[in-house]
C-alpha cells in the first residue's frame, strides 16, 4: 500500500519516522513527569524555600528545574500559576526558562543526540542559566510594569484547594495529566519532525548554503527555525544533531538554548497570560542574550 | 477511544519494528532500548486510558478530556484542534506500518547535497565539516580519546596490503582513509556502494557511496570513495558495484582539493544488499 506516492515522500516519511521513534519515548517520559509535577509539587512548597534576597531568588529558580522538570509546553500555565500564588516573577521566569533544559531528560536526551557526548548538553545547560540570571535580573531590578493581565488575578483560587488526596489518587491523575500532556504536546513534535524531515528531502543545499556561510546569519536562521519548529526540548535535540553538519556549533547550540525559551505554542500560552508589550520585550531580549552567547562560545 | 488506539498503537508499531527486524532501517539499533522504553511507557499510558475510557462509558458523562485540569489550559478544548491532534499523533503509525519500507539513495544526496564544500576556512569553525565524503566522528568524542582511538583503529589496518571493506567496518576504514590519506595510497581496496555520479563543467566524477547511520536515519550521511572506474564500464545513478582497485590522491574540482579516490581495476554490478546501511560502531 502507498507504493503509488513519489519517491521523495517516501525518503521524506522514512526520515520523518525515524526522528519520531527516537524522540517520542523523551516525550512520553517528560510528560508523565510533567504530569507527577503538576500533581505532587505546589507553589506553596516552592515558597517555602524560596530565599528573600533578589538574586539568590533567581539563582532557586534557574535551577529549580533541574529537580523538577517540566517541558516548555506545560510551562506557561505552571508559571501563571506561581505568580499568582505569589512566587516572585524573578524566580518564575527563571524557572521559564531553564526548566525546559537543564532538567536531566532533556540533558541526558541531548547527550544521546549528539553521540553521547557531553559537550552540547553542556553548552546547552550553561546558555540557559545565562539567560534566565540576565532575564531574572532584569525583572527583579528594571523590569516594574505589570506582566500578569488582570482578568487572571480575579478568579484567583477558583481551582483551589488541592485537598488532602491519597498518593494513589494523585498518581492516578499524574497519569491522566501526562496522557493530556502527551496529545497535546505530541502534535508538536510531529509536526516539527515533518518540517525538519522535508527540510532534509526538499530544501536545496546551495540555498542553506548561502545561509550558514557566515556565523552570525547561521544564528539568526537557526533562531528563526527553533521558533518555526516549535519542538518539544525533549526532542530537539535530535533535530538539532541533524542539522548539526550543516550548521555548525554555534548555530545548534543557539538552536537548542533559544528553541525551549521561545516557540509559537509557548508564545500562544503567553499571550493568554502576560501583556503583549512585556512579551515583545522579553523575546527581544532572549534573542539578544542568546545570540551573543552562541556567537562567542 | 482514539487516545487508547494511538497510545497502544505505538506499542504496538514499536514491537512490529523490533520483530520485523525492520528497526535497523530507521535507526542505529544501539539505540534499541529507546524502543523498549517507548513500548513500557506507551502501554501504561494505553491502560490508564484504557480504565477511563471504560470508566467513562459507565458514567456515560465524563468526557476524558474534560477531566479536572486544576487551571491548566492544555489548548485541546475544541474538537478541531482535538481532531488535529489525534491526525497528527496518529501519522507515525500510518507511516511505519502502511508506508512500504524504502533506503534512502541518491535523490537525498542530491537534495542535502554532497556538492557542498568542506566549509571549515569559510566558517572559522574546525567542526563545521559536512559529514559527507568523511565520516568525521570526532565531533562526537573528545580530542584526545578521538586520536587514542584513531591511533588504535589505524594499527589495525596500517599493516595490512590489502583492504576488505565488509558492512562491518565500512565507516572505519573510510574514517581512517580521509584522515591519513597518505598511508593509504597504494594499498588495495575493495568495497561496495551505490553509484553516484555528479558533473562540473564537462567532468563526469563517480563516487560509491553508502549511507552511514550513527543515530538514526535523519543524521545519516553517504560515505564513501571517489571512483575512477574503468572507461569500458558505465554506470549510473543507485547501481550498486562491488569495485576492487588501488587508492590514489585525485584532485576534486568541487571541493578544490585532492580527494581519496580509488584506481578501479575490477568491477561488477551486485544486487543492492538486504540492508543497504552500514552503521557506526560504539
Amino acid at each position: 500500500m502507498f507504493n503509488f506516492l513519489p519517491h521523495s515522500v517516501l525518503q521524506m516519511s522514512t526520515i520523518f519516522l525515524s526522528i519520531v521513534i527516537e524522540a517520542i519515548p523523551f516525550v512520553l517520559l517528560g510528560c508523565i513527569i510533567s504530569g507527577a509535577l503538576q500533581v505532587f509539587l505546589t507553589p506553596e512548597r516552592v515558597q517555602k524555600i524560596l530565599p528573600n534576597n533578589k538574586f539568590l531568588a533567581i539563582v532557586v529558580g534557574s535551577f529549580l528545574g533541574f529537580f523538577f522538570p517540566s517541558c516548555e509546553c506545560g510551562i506557561v500555565p505552571i508559571i501563571t500559576q506561581f505568580m499568582r500564588k505569589g512566587v516572585p516573577e524573578h524566580t518564575a521566569f527563571a524557572f521559564m526558562v531553564t526548566a525546559p533544559i537543564i532538567n536531566p531528560i532533556v540533558l541526558f536526551s541531548t547527550y544521546i543526540a549528539f553521540g553521547n557526548s557531553m559537550k552540547f548538553a553542556l553548552l546547552r545547560a550553561v546558555g540557559s542559566l545565562l539567560v534566565a540570571l540576565l532575564i531574572g535580573s532584569w525583572l527583579a531590578y528594571f523590569k516594574h510594569a505589570p506582566i500578569l493581565k488582570k482578568e487572571l488575578h480575579l478568579h484567583e483560587e477558583t481551582h483551589e484547594p488541592e485537598t488532602k488526596k491519597t498518593f494513589r489518587s494523585n498518581s492516578w491523575s499524574a497519569l491522566t495529566h501526562g496522557i493530556d500532556e502527551f496529545f497535546d504536546t505530541g502534535r508538536y513534535l510531529i509536526i516539527g519532525s515533518l518540517i525538519a524531515s522535508g527540510m532534509q528531502v526538499y530544501l536545496p543545499t546551495h540555498f542553506m548554503l548561502q545561509l550558514t556561510s557566515t556565523k552570525i546569519v547561521g544564528i539568526l536562521v537557526m533562531l528563526i527555525l527553533a521558533f518555526t519548529m516549535s519542538l518539544c526540548s525533549e526532542a530537539d535535540a535530535f533535530v538539532g544533531s541533524s542539522l548539526l553538519s550543516l550548521f555548525g556549533t554555534n548555530a545548534i547550540v543557539a538552536f537548542l538554548v533559544f528553541g525551549p525559551m521561545v516557540d509559537i505554542k509557548n508564545l500562544l500560552m503567553m499571550k493568554r497570560s502576560f501583556h503583549t508589550k512585556f512579551i515583545i520585550q522579553l523575546i527581544a531580549l532572549i534573542s539578544v542574550i542568546v545570540t551573543i552567547y552562541a556567537f562567542v562560545i | 477511544m482514539i487516545r487508547f488506539l494511538i497510545l497502544s498503537g505505538y506499542f504496538e508499531l514499536m514491537m512490529y519494528l523490533q520483530v520485523s527486524g525492520r528497526l535497523d532501517q530507521y535507526i542505529n539499533v544501539h539505540y534499541r532500548y529507546l524502543i523498549f522504553l517507548t513500548m513500557f511507557l506507551s502501554l501504561v499510558l494505553a491502560l490508564v486510558q484504557l480504565k477511563i475510557w471504560a470508566g467513562s462509558e459507565k458514567k456515560g458523562t465524563h468526557d476524558p478530556a474534560h477531566h479536572d485540569h486544576a487551571g491548566h489550559d492544555h489548548g485541546l478544548s475544541k474538537p478541531y484542534q482535538r481532531a488535529i491532534a489525534y491526525l497528527l499523533l496518529a501519522l507515525p503509525l500510518v507511516v511505519g506500518t502502511l508506508f512500504p519500507t524504502i533506503s534512502l539513495d541518491t535523490t537525498i544526496v542530491e537534495a542535502k547535497g554532497f556538492s557542498f564544500p568542506i566549509s571549515k576556512e569559510s566558517v572559522g569553525d574546525p567542526e563545521m565539516t559536512t559529514q559527507y565524503l568523511k565520516p568525521d566522528t570526532s565531533i562526537y568524542y573528545n580530542k584526545s580519546d578521538y586520536n587514542d582511538q584513531m591511533t588504535k583503529l589505524m594499527k589495525k589496518y596500517e599493516t595490512d596490503q590489502k583492504l576488505e571493506v565488509t558492512d562491518d567496518n565500512y565507516l572505519e576504514v573510510m574514517e581512517l582513509i580521509y584522515n591519513y590519506p597518505n598511508s593509504f595510497v597504494g594499498k588495495t581496496i575493495s568495497f561496495n556502494g551505490f553509484v553516484y555520479e555528479t558533473k562540473k563543467d564537462t567532468q563526469t566524477y563517480d563516487f560509491l557511496f553508502r549511507f552511514g547511520i550513527i543515530h538514526c536515519v535523519a543524521d545519516s550521511g553517504v560515505f564513501g570513495l571517489m571512483t575512477k572506474l574503468p572507461p569500458n564500464i558505465s554506470v549510473k545513478n543507485n547501481e550498486w558495484l562491488h569495485v576492487e582497485g588501488t587508492i590514489t590522491l585525485d584532485f576534486f574540482e568541487p571541493f578544490q582539493r585532492q580527494i581519496p579516490s580509488v584506481a578501479v581495476t575490477k568491477a561488477t554490478t551486485i544486487r543492492a544488499p538486504k540492508n543497504q546501511y552500514v552503521y557506526r560502531a560504539f
